[in-house]
């Protein structure tokens, strides 16, 4: 019905009109998907230099008037200008030259072995140096001497670049600084052996973390592999066989069953089950055909597609979501930056008691220099705190690749730390706890039959976007009902919409503004009550102040809602639904989903509830992330449901990338399995420290035992940390058959 | 540095994005509401040749049209710089 592109030779002049209001670049998506319904249509361009709409109108299919009238449900004030001769293209976008092919990331790490990596290389000659020089000890100790200086010499060089690095930046108490200065102090009183032990186990430690981050990303990294390297350009009435990444938008591909989307774009034609699992996590196949968007890498089960290619291969969904997890891996957690805060006045800390230890007993106290230089430099290197430096970034990489993995994607350490915390999650209602797709379920006439009503009502409303005037005319087009046309149709944002049909005044309210224009029978007042208590919205049919019918509209809620909600109140969160709808309605779903809900709100009301809900403890906003983006970018985490859209990825916090309510169970889950794998690796790290300070000290234990607690607690914190790639969400239990369906 | 201005328009989805994407850049820029206010629109349209909100002004570069277009070509002018 969409694809109207019947070919009329003999067109008459293009129309061109001015559109007050069409003043964002989403508004003109709106127009053009408006203009796209109707029949009739063709060389539809709008200008964004002029703010104009030029088309072809085949007048006999749509009248003129019908397409202002349109414009005007939508809320923009066309004005004719005269017929253009030269229509301005839409697509003349400047291309300034950027190509946006170079879109690589320094991650070829995940196909390198860590031995062939920088890091990898100086463990292994500083270890074959340490072993060289231990062989020679039982030659010569003065060789042996020698190479344990050069391994330490070795090891500390790229240490103290980092060190110098840091300094400059206004930060010279890195633990780059304490290792460099805990190495050079052991070479100077003789202990070159020590030192070089323990630069090799920080190099191992940081070289694990490496492997750590480098195995988390190579599961995203597997998912980019999935798109696929090849793709058959449509070319006139052949194929042929061309690289993937050099296709072009606009550009024809052909897929075969069994193969995969080569590209972003559109379903030309063909219906086929698509298998979206590299993208959404989800991997039951749905079903799409003509006018649907397709993803790179999904798997094309069955049908025969063509499909328009619509994005370039750098910068399509799978593309931008692994480069959304790059840099939100990239970006610490406060939990890191806890650390980062801490380690200015530990390292320092530490510095100074060293030096105290070292210094003060020997000079005031007459006590051998040797043995108190030595305890300074033990506690130098016990003060190390490289486990629980390397342990967060470990923790939230791993956490955030297993998110990705399951279709949750979160947007940095910041987000994924909030997310447990928050008190309660506030819900949007259409689209996000229900699926957004109203259907009429009742029409009640009152003196005339229920297709008569229909047919009124759908010609009221066939120029809205509205989701329930939407589901008015579908309904009508479902009953094959023919529509009449309508005039001087006019929207009431909030309220409803009226036009002019069959000479007729005709309006289509929500029954409260419906009351304030006519008297409703007892009856039609019993039946309105009645369908808002069974958690559907009514609307009224009205000539002039005269109801003529009452509609009954149902937003079914997704199945899986209700065992989410309960899901998060076993989580100890408090739930609540924000919803413009009216309070009946609002209250029969939230009953039935089981949660709060505040209903009848304007945007600037869900404003001031979430600011509310902020202070009293934390608040996460689920929301489409569209409609709603003041709302989720107000709250403490935005969590944006329903796919992979730009807007939405990047105005959310983090996003559900499959149409589940359950994720948001889950991401709370992942964030408060983060933060207790983190917990725990701080209090391991910090707990070993503290006995063998204290053991050192008292002399029960030597260097050697601290350096090799501290490089067993670096790799333990690290073991704990990849355990989180294996998380698996919680999704098996609650889709148990006892669970009580939602009518 | 250059100069970035953002000209917007109340409730737009595009241009909360691109303000979310240079703040996350750590771009600064001006921001201007075009909506009902005419001089700030003739000085985007003189600017860009463009009447619809988000129009991303860097230095010289004009970028106009839905986020995922301007995306890439914003994040390219900005690395260009860097």
């Amino acid at each position: 019905m969409t694809m109207s592109q019947s070919p009329h030779p003999a067109a008459p002049d293009p129309l061109t009109y001015f559109v007050d209001g069409m003043d964002c670049a989403s508004c003109v998506a709106k127009v053009e998907r408006m203009v796209d319904t109707l029949p009739g249509t063709e060389g539809v361009r709008t200008s964004f230099a002029k703010q104009t709409l030029t088309l072809h109108l085949d007048e006999a299919q749509t009248p003129r008037a019908t397409l202002e009238k349109n414009l005007k449900a939508l809320g923009y004030t066309p004005s004719l200008l005269r017929p253009a001769t030269a229509p301005t293209l839409h697509t003349e976008h400047d291309h300034e030259g950027h190509d946006h092919a170079g879109h690589t990331h320094g991650v070829a790490l995940a196909g390198t072995p860590w031995y062939r990596t920088g890091q990898g290389r100086l463990v292994v000659t500083s270890g074959l140096l340490l072993l060289a020089a231990w062989f020679f000890g039982f030659i010569e100790p003065r060789f042996a001497t020698a190479g344990y200086i050069a391994a330490t010499l070795l090891g500390v060089w790229p240490l103290a670049k980092k060190a110098v690095a840091s300094a400059r930046f206004g930060d010279p108490f890195s633990i780059n600084t304490l290792v460099s200065l805990a190495a050079i102090g052991a070479v100077a009183i003789g202990q070159a052996a020590e030192g070089a032990v323990v630069v090799f186990f920080f190099a191992i430690g940081e070289l694990l973390e490496g492997v750590a981050a480098g195995r988390a990303r190579a599961g995203i990294q597997a998912l980019a592999a999935l798109a696929p390297k090849t793709a058959l350009l449509v070319d006139g009435t052949q194929t042929r066989v061309v690289p993937a990444d050099a296709l072009q938008v606009g550009q024809t591909v052909q897929v075969n069953p069994g193969g995969r989307v080569p590209a972003d774009g559109t379903i030309l034609t063909g219906t086929s089950s698509l298998d979206d699992s590299p993208v959404t996590g989800e991997s039951v196949p749905v079903t799409k055909s003509a006018g649907d968007p397709v993803f790179a890498g999904s798997i094309n089960t069955d049908g025969t597609l063509t499909v328009r290619v619509e994005k370039a291969a750098s910068d399509n969904t799978i593309a931008r979501i692994i480069h959304l997890v790059e840099e939100a891996e990239g970006s610490k957690a406060p939990t890191a930056r806890f650390i980062d805060r801490f380690s200015r006045w530990y390292t320092p800390g530490v510095v100074l008691v060293s030096a105290l230890v070292a210094l003060v007993p020997p000079l005031a106290f007459g006590g051998a220099w040797h043995d108190w230089l030595y305890k300074g430099i033990s506690l130098l290197l016990i003060g190390c705190p490289c486990a629980l430096v390397l342990s967060v970034p470990a923790s939230i990489t791993s956490a955030i690749s297993a998110g990705t993995r399951r279709g949750l994607l979160i947007k940095g350490g910041g987000a994924l730390e909030t997310i447990g915390s928050v008190k309660t999650v506030a819900f949007d209602k259409t689209g996000t706890l229900t699926a957004g797709k109203p259907k009429v379920t009742d029409v009640l006439g009152q003196g005339l039959d229920q297709a008569e009503v229909l047919r009124l009502a759908a010609a009221v409303e066939s120029g809205s976007s509205h989701p329930l005037a939407k589901a008015i005319t579908q309904a009508a087009q479902e009953g094959q009902i023919v529509v009449p046309p309508a005039t001087e149709a006019q929207a009431l944002p909030g309220k409803g919409a009226s036009a002019t049909v069959e000479g007729r005044r005709l309006s289509v309210s929500s029954p409260r503004h419906a009351a304030t224009l006519a008297t409703l029978s007892a009856e039609l007042g019993h039946a309105i009550t009645t369908f808002e208590e069974q958690g559907r919205t009514a609307v009224v049919l009205l000539e002039g102040q005269t109801p003529l019918g009452v509609i009954a509209i149902r937003d079914e809620p997704r199945p899986d809602a209700r065992a989410a909600l309960a899901q998060l109140h076993d989580l100890g969160l408090k739930t609540v639904m924000l919803t413009g709808d009216n309070a009946r309605t609002g209250q029969a779903i939230a009953r039935d989903l089981g949660l709060d809900v505040q209903a009848e709100l304007l945007p600037e009301d869900k404003l001031r509830l979430i600011a509310e809900l902020k202070a009293q403890g934390g608040v996460a906003m689920v929301g489409d992330g569209i409609n709603d983006a003041p709302a989720l970018a107000q709250s403490d985490v935005g969590i944006a449901m329903g796919g992979g859209t730009d807007v939405a990825l990047e105005t959310a916090d983090a996003a559900l990338l499959q149409e589940r309510v359950m994720g948001v169970a889950d991401l709370v889950a992942l964030s408060r399995a983060t933060m207790g794998n983190i917990k725990a690796n701080i209090a391991f790290a910090l707990g070993l420290k503290a006995i063998f300070l204290v053991t050192t000290l008292l002399g029960y234990t030597n260097l050697w035992m601290a350096i090799l607690a501290d490089t067993g607690a670096t790799a333990l914190v690290t073991a704990n940390a990849l355990r989180l790639l294996r998380w698996k969400g919680q999704v098996a239990a609650p889709t148990a058959p006892t669970t009580p369906r939602v009518a | 540095m250059p100069e970035i201005t953002l000209y917007t328009v109340p409730q737009c989805a595009d241009c909360e994005a691109i303000k979310r994407l240079l703040h996350h850049e750590g771009a600064a820029f001006t921001e201007k509401n075009v909506r009902g206010d005419p001089v700030a629109l003739a000085e985007m349209q003189r600017r860009a040749n463009v009447r619809i909100a988000p129009v991303t002004i860097i230095g010289e570069q004009v970028f106009y049209g839905p986020f995922s277009d301007q995306r890439p070509r914003i994040l390219a002018s900005l690395l260009g710089r860097a």
